[in-house]
């Protein structure tokens, strides 16, 4: 009884705390890996097997959707593992069909298939890219750790239904005709909301609730972000960018 | 829709779309900065709040306990409200059943002779207070003037408990006793159903108290008078020895009723009829002849049965 518990608060802790989260899934992951390996009929191999990947998300989903009515946790999430991994077979075995890049071009040629597409992109410039977005992205990780945040926070906070996100884009567009707005984000670390809200017109309520969400949206539109702005701008609708 | 890889974390990655949203995707090895394309999403598993589902089962049960409880409440509130449980004869001359409910409240109101039909023509008792209707209906007799000063007004009360028989009698008494203050002679009296009306007064000189029976002088003064109708009663009851009237034998003070009959005579005169009295209501009889009237004639549609010789 007492281990139900424990592993109850232990969820329950994990629901709003990333780091609790991630101890959890760490702490479980031979029960994940035991799962899968009941689902694949053989042990899964971590960083080959896409199941186990599969398999750890789904644990995370189950961390978020417990609640004690739905019984034993470990029961709830054992369900929630296999029901994700048959999806995901489902899903693999439609593309079956097709050729894996992967596969040998044939007897004589060396290389995989891939090798033979012409690749528009340089690998390097890729690469490039890549890197660049590394740069950005630790630095902005650095300063919203500053506001005692991560991104996997931001997710959480990110609002769901698309009139929100829209809602909260509207009041960064204000923010952005609002240099000095910006500025007293990044120096006094807080958030203007009754600026915001008053310039955009949007609820308080709402930006209220997408607090961390704002935080990290304006910080993005502040100096040095310039890979994520033309990220975020190559789909913007209808807000100015 | 492309998402760059902004954070990894055990067993997921958080990517940012091209929209700006920050979403979690599980993490095939990707490393912070790659650029995807068709991440496997994080799949929105609200835990429900503990709410109530609306499963088939669960709402036929809920129809069900619904019908049950209303079922009961309406058959409480009928059986209570809408069903006899006691009744009270009301007799001056005319004569009135007033069928109450649980509460004691009219449901039911009807004439058992001539004059109580005519009595109750045009008045509507329904719902209300056995006292209310009392009043009401001993005013309309005066009115009528089927009442009047030294009259007596009985009330028989037939109720399933001794008990309510003692606390609607007392009301009964002290209501009416109330409702005629000042007015002159009017006796009350008050029988068990199934007792006989006192029609003499002191033909008896037993005092039995029996359960039935209470009489009380309006006023103080008890004055003789003969009704109208009123024929020479037989002595009828008190008689505990001659008419089996029932336990409660009336026993009757004397002059208390010094109003029906004229001096009674004394001596028990003992209608043959008189003796079935348990077992059939006998109410002591205005009627023309002196007969006590215990007849079991079935005529009569009244509950009462055996009552007789009502002028109809």
């Amino acid at each position: 009884m007492d281990r139900k518990t424990d592993i109850v608060r232990l969820v329950e802790a994990a629901k709003t705390n990333t780091e609790a989260a991630d101890e959890l899934i760490s702490a479980y992951l031979p029960f994940i890996k035991a799962q899968t390996e009941k689902f694949l009929k053989r042990p899964p191999q971590e960083g080959r097997d896409d199941e186990l990947s599969i398999a750890m998300i789904a644990f995370h989903e189950a961390i978020s959707g417990y609640s004690s009515l739905r019984g034993s946790f470990l029961h709830y999430a054992g369900m929630l593992i296999k029901s994700r991994l048959i999806d995901h077979a489902r899903k693999e075995q439609r593309h079956r069909h097709a050729l894996s890049l992967d596969a040998p071009i044939g007897e004589e040629t060396e290389g995989t298939l891939l090798d033979t597409i012409h690749d528009p992109r340089d690998h390097y410039e890729e690469q490039q890219r890549e890197e660049a977005f590394q740069r950005e992205i630790a630095e902005l990780s650095k300063q919203l750790r500053q506001y005692d945040l991560c991104f996997a926070d931001v997710a959480d906070n990110c609002p769901r239904q698309q009139r929100t996100l829209d809602a909260c884009h509207r009041a960064l567009a204000y923010a952005k005709t609002q240099p000095a707005l910006l500025m007293q984000l990044v120096e006094s670390r807080r958030l203007p909301i009754a600026k915001l809200s008053e310039g955009s017109q949007v609820e308080r309520k709402t930006l209220e609730r997408h607090r961390k969400y704002l935080v990290a949206l304006l910080l993005i539109h502040t100096n040095g972000y310039e890979m994520i702005r033309t990220h975020l701008m190559s789909r913007k609708r209808g807000v100015e960018a | 829709m492309r998402y760059i890889v902004m954070e990894r974390h055990p067993g997921y990655v958080v990517l940012l779309d091209e929209e700006g949203r920050f979403v979690k995707a599980a993490d095939f090895s990707y490393t912070i900065g790659e650029t995807i394309v068709d991440p496997v999403l994080m799949r929105e598993e609200r835990a429900s709040t503990p709410h109530f589902r609306w499963k088939p089962a669960v709402v036929s049960l809920m129809a069900a306990c619904l019908l049950l409880v209303v079922g009961f409440f309406g058959y409480d509130y009928y059986v209570n409200n809408q069903t006899l449980y006691s009744s009270i004869y009301l007799r001056i001359n005319p004569e009135v059943r007033m069928d109450l409910n649980r509460r004691g409240n009219v449901i039911h109101l009807e004439g058992t002779n001539a004059d109580g039909k005519a009595l109750l023509e045009g008045y509507d008792g329904y719902g209300k207070d056995k006292l209310t209707v009392s009043d009401e209906l001993i005013d309309r007799a005066i009115e009528m003037g089927y009442l009047s000063a030294g009259g007596q007004i009985s009330f028989s009360i037939d109720a399933p408990q001794e008990a309510l028989f003692q606390e609607y009698g007392a009301q009964l008494r002290s209501e009416v006793e109330e409702h005629l203050k000042g007015q002159e002679g009017m006796t009350v009296v008050i029988i068990a159903y199934g007792d006989s009306i006192p029609t003499t007064s002191g033909s008896d000189s037993s005092t039995q108290a029996p359960a039935g029976e209470e009489t009380v002088n309006a006023s103080d003064d008890v004055q003789q008078e003969t009704r109208p109708e009123n024929t020479p009663p037989t002595p009828s009851k008190g008689g505990s020895s001659q008419s089996g009237s029932s336990a409660g034998t009336s026993d009757y003070g004397d002059g208390s009723y010094g109003d029906r009959t004229p001096a009674a005579p004394s001596t028990p005169v003992t209608p043959p009829k008189e003796e079935p009295i348990e077992s059939d209501s006998s109410y002591e009889e205005d009627d023309a002849e002196g007969d006590s009237g215990y007849d079991s004639s079935t005529e009569n549609d009244s509950a009462y049965e055996g009552a007789s010789g009502y002028d109809d």
